[in-house]
């Protein structure tokens, strides 16, 4: 629990505006379906809400928020029911102005890195989108996670070479090259 | 500390990164859900003054009340994803009692590591997808009933009424008017101006008999002594 802080606590209503963006993409990039972002975007401000006077306004918000988008994404993927999707439209990634083949590899290349990324554990996938994507130095990770530092570094390389591993067999899988 | 795995080929990484905004549509939806579910939250806290059996009475009706607004929540939002998103804003509040439970998210900032604050303090201005005019009246809404919920939550319900006035007279065509509404009801009520508050009450039952914000409303009426 973090000590109280002598600021008051920030403005539900701005971080919001601010960051709603940030935790829409987040969900999706932790594997959330479509259909099931808006009620999970709104799950995410709630419960940032109920916590909102433990926020220390001298560290970075993202990593905080994103630990509250971590937990609420992985309660929802361990429902049976739910199921995470994979990322991406057939062609919404791969520029329409290059050559055809061009495009037709990297849409390859895409789906068997989509794909491994499903396939990954949810607190590995989230630490990899939390540091390879938002660019989240990995003490702050540790902290959003609440695990050593250490931890989380192993934990990072365990997720890359866990996906590097995964994106290797399902392009052999594929007959890959 | 080192990381001997190389991170993510960049192209890839662009993958995640490309995600596109949310419609403003959604984004609207979702802060009205938020703000009214804060608005509940923030009434039912009101009226626990009142005592013990007060709370208890509260309680079971925050149940009754998420357990009838989850078949509502349910026909919105199928709505909203079968169809083109109407006009009007709709508020959703299922989650009216979510904000008691307690979340599992934290942190500990070590000490002697500051970093400088990100939460803007003013104005928001956050993007958006959507037409550049809606976008910019809800950011404008927002601002105007944000400054209106502060005053109210800091004791000040004359600025919050102010406030309100000032976006019933900007905004001809709101389209947050059920939250400012609602608000005037409950900022009446921390006024002391009773009967106003129930003939605004009235008026917004009228107006918007569906409305999701009732059960602030009908809570702010039920604090009248």
């Amino acid at each position: 629990m973090s000590p109280p802080s002598s600021r008051p606590p920030p403005d539900l209503g701005a971080i919001f505006d601010e960051h709603f963006d940030y935790v829409w993409a987040t969900l999706r990039r932790l594997g959330v379906r479509d259909a099931d972002r808006e009620d999970l975007v709104h799950e995410v401000f709630l419960k940032l809400h109920s916590r909102i006077s433990d926020y220390d306004a001298t560290r970075p918000l993202r990593p905080w928020l994103f630990g509250f988008a971590y937990r609420v994404a992985a309660d929802h993927r361990r429902l049976a029911r739910h199921r995470v999707e994979v990322l991406g439209a057939p062609d919404d990634a791969v520029a329409q102005d290059t050559p055809a083949d061009e495009r037709v590899a990297a849409r390859e290349e895409r789906d068997v890195f989509l794909a491994a990324l499903d396939e990954l554990d949810i607190a590995r996938r989230a630490l990899l989108v939390m540091h390879d994507v938002d660019g989240t130095p990995v003490p702050e990770i540790a902290e959003a996670l609440q695990v050593p530092v250490n931890t989380a570094y192993s934990r990072l390389r365990l997720a890359r070479e866990d996906l590097a591993a995964r994106v290797k067999r399902i392009r052999n899988a594929r007959g890959g090259r | 500390m080192t990381e001997p795995m190389p991170p993510i080929d960049p192209k890839l990484v662009e993958l995640l990164r490309g995600e596109p905004s949310a419609p403003v549509e959604i984004r609207a939806r979702v802060r009205g859900r938020l703000m009214g579910a804060v608005a509940a939250f923030d009434a039912r806290e009101a009226g626990g003054d009142k005592g013990a059996s007060g709370s208890a009475l509260a309680a079971k009706k925050a149940t009754v009340i998420a357990f009838l607004l989850g078949g509502v929540v349910g026909s919105v939002l199928h709505a909203a994803w079968t169809k083109p998103a109407p006009e009007r804003v709709v508020y959703v509040d299922r989650a009216v009692p979510v904000p008691l439970a307690p979340a599992d998210a934290t942190v500990s900032p070590p000490p002697g590591n500051p970093a400088p604050p990100v939460v803007p303090a003013a104005v928001p201005s956050g993007p958006s997808s959507g037409p550049p005019a809606r976008a910019s009246q809800l950011t404008a809404e927002r601002a105007i009933l944000d400054d209106a919920r502060q005053a109210l939550a800091h004791g000040d319900p004359s600025r919050a009424l102010d406030r309100l006035e000032h976006h019933r007279r900007s905004f001809p065509s709101p389209l947050l008017a059920e939250e400012r509404d609602a608000m005037g009801v409950q900022a009446l009520v921390k006024a002391g101006r009773f009967d106003e508050a129930r003939s605004r009450g009235e008026s917004f039952r009228k107006r918007f008999p569906d409305s999701l914000f009732s059960a602030a409303v009908q809570s702010a009426l039920e604090s009248v002594p």
